[in-house]
């Protein structure tokens, strides 16, 4: 390690390798190198097979400024040497390293994180020696053991998700950095898996989280029912969480207060679930505190530890609620998932602003142009006429036919529809409907009243025919239905239902009301 | 110059016949290798130093997608030329 190899040890190589003499296989050495000085400066560039390609850069010159003076001075042109390791060396000097790969960080990572677990690592490298996590600077090989470690205590919390063949692939990355990320994304798988479970377990629930369809406006509403039963875990923004909340709870209240239930039903449980967790709000906020000092440290580490034993306990007690809320409580480390939430929330916000614009259009548009049009439309129905001579007729054989029947047992009631029946016999349509009518007062009729138009003298007169209704006739002079009620009003009507053939109707005359 | 011309001439130089300096010269490579492999220095006199370096992993954003990717800790070999090798490329 770290020892300076010279061209003679080089050459001692050779002559252990290839049987040489060592005089011979000095020159050799010395010839090679000597080669590639000078044929750099003829062709400037040599390639040796095996090592690697040295090449002769010029670097044109350029303007600069002086660091101490602050003069601005030209930097003459010059070569440089450079030297590609060939592929093969490459990868053999990069073997300890050869299975990490780029990965793609999603937003809301905590990069910061993962440099405060950086130090945290070299601490625990220092000091504290509860798990042989690896810092050590290019040698790899001590890091595997740790990496087995390292799957298991994943593979709780991941189950038997077919990300698992990925994170065993998923390069370890020596540094901490690696280790947050895969933490953080078997975190993240666990999040989907328990609220799927949640939605086949409560059936209710499976109707209002169905229809979204999303896994992650899903998880939303079970993170608000977790937030709601718990307070606040590690240190995530107090605001951001609220935002979650608010838009969750429009459409997961029935997925949180379900929470709040299921989450009583297990409560001894949970309740010691809680206390292992009740030190990791903590702990969190301690580790934000760049980490200097060990005690803080190695409680970080001890944290990890409790997240694996919580997982394993939670797996025994077997409820998915504790172990949705558990992972609520681990789960701040991963931002990521939130960049799913957002565009829902926005969707669902939008939607709603939209109702409310619909709503209030709606309610504006009939309050403006048509004054209380919906109670008129009621109150009047169809104008009905019957011809005199067929009603009495018919009222005439009911009568009869009741005082036939009903004779002796209804003494009273039977005088009492013979006295109004002698005046029914002119009168028979309007005195039979007045109860009704009572009801249905012109002074009931508030938007000739209120209405945007006054009566202010008759235009005209008209005799009623038949088949006219007053409908029709509001139709005809004012060119809308909805002016029945100025007829009625003006004409004092009793029943708008029932106006006798051949009666003169003083068609009023309107004027727009001034305000 | 590549590969195959570099060793012609060392063999003409060297007096061995091309199949023994190719071999001689994959021999030395393998022996440099070996030595990186174990983080050793290599220093050869009047032409430089080869050593292994750790690049440390990093961020980087790719600036089309602003994807964000971090890219993992290596190895990698590097050569200093010494002083005199570089007076005399000038």
């Amino acid at each position: 390690m770290d020892k300076k190899i010279l061209m003679q040890d080089l050459a001692d190589g050779l002559v252990q390798r290839k049987g040489l003499a060592k005089k011979e296989a000095e020159d050799f050495v010395r010839s090679l190198f000597d080669m590639v000085g000078e044929f750099l400066q003829t062709d400037k560039i040599v390639k040796i097979k095996g090592l690697g390609t040295f090449k002769l850069v010029t670097v044109d010159s350029r303007e600069s400024v002086d660091v101490n003076t602050g003069e601005r001075i030209v930097i003459k042109e010059y070569t440089k040497i450079n030297f590609t390791p060939d592929p093969v060396l490459r990868d053999t000097i990069n073997k300890p390293f050869a299975q990490f790969e780029t990965v793609v960080l999603y937003d809301g990572t905590d990069i910061a994180d993962m440099e405060r677990m950086d130090e945290v690592e070299l601490a625990e490298k220092a000091g504290v020696d509860l798990l042989p996590r690896e810092v050590e600077e290019g040698n790899g090989e001590t890091e595997t053991p740790r990496q087995d470690n390292e799957e298991e205590d994943v593979l709780p919390l991941s189950e038997t998700e077919p990300m698992d063949a990925d994170e065993d692939g998923e390069p370890e990355i020596g540094e901490t950095a690696g280790n947050v990320s895969m933490e953080t994304s078997g975190i993240e798988i666990e999040e989907v898996e328990p609220v799927r479970e949640n939605e086949e377990g409560v059936a209710d629930e499976i109707e209002g989280a169905g229809q979204e369809g999303e896994t992650p406006s899903d998880s939303g509403e079970v993170f608000s029912g977790g937030e709601i039963t718990f307070p606040e875990p590690e240190g995530m923004p107090a605001d951001e969480n609220a935002a979650g909340n608010q838009s969750a709870s429009d459409e997961g209240e029935d997925g949180s207060s379900r929470f709040h239930e299921a989450g009583h039903d297990v409560e001894p449980s949970e309740a010691a679930a809680q206390d292992e967790v009740g030190t990791q709000p903590e702990e969190g906020r301690a580790s934000q505190v760049p980490p200097h000092n060990g005690p803080v440290d190695s409680s970080r580490v001890v944290e990890s530890m409790h997240v694996g034993t919580q997982q394993i306990e939670v797996q025994k007690v077997e409820h998915q609620t504790v172990e949705n809320q558990h992972i609520v409580h681990v789960a701040p480390e991963s931002h990521g998932r939130r960049v799913y939430l957002t565009p829902w929330m926005m969707f669902f916000s939008a939607l709603l602003v939209l109702l409310l614009m619909s709503i209030s259009y709606y309610i504006g548009y009939n309050h403006l142009f048509y004054k209380g049009d919906g109670q008129t439309m009621v109150q009047v129905p169809d104008t009905v006429f019957v011809p005199m001579e067929v009603q009495p007729a018919d009222t005439l054989d009911m009568e009869q036919t009741d005082t036939m029947t009903q004779e002796k047992p209804d003494t009273t009631l039977r005088n009492a529809a013979v006295v109004p029946s002698v005046p029914r016999r002119e009168k028979p349509v309007k005195s039979q409907p007045a109860a009704r009518t009572e009801e249905m007062h012109p002074e009931k009729y508030a938007q000739v009243k209120g209405g945007a138009y006054e009566i202010i003298g008759t235009q005209e007169k008209h005799r009623l025919k038949s088949g006219e209704t007053l409908r029709g006739l509001a139709l005809k002079y004012y060119g809308s239905k909805d002016f029945t009620v100025y007829l009625v009003v003006h004409n004092k009507i009793k029943n708008p239902d029932l106006v006798p053939e051949g009666m003169w109707l003083e068609i009023p005359k309107l004027r727009l009301k001034r305000r | 110059m590549n590969n195959k011309e570099f060793i012609a001439e060392l063999s003409r130089r060297s007096g061995f016949t091309l199949k023994d300096t190719s071999s001689l010269v994959a021999a030395l490579v393998a022996e440099m290798t070996e030595c990186l492999e174990d983080e050793n220095v290599v220093f050869i006199q009047n032409v430089g130093t080869f050593e292994v370096k750790k690049k440390q992993e990093r961020v980087v954003v790719n600036p089309s997608t602003q994807q964000r990717m971090l890219v993992p800790p290596k190895l990698i070999v590097n050569f200093r030329p010494s002083a005199s090798f570089k007076e005399k490329m000038q």
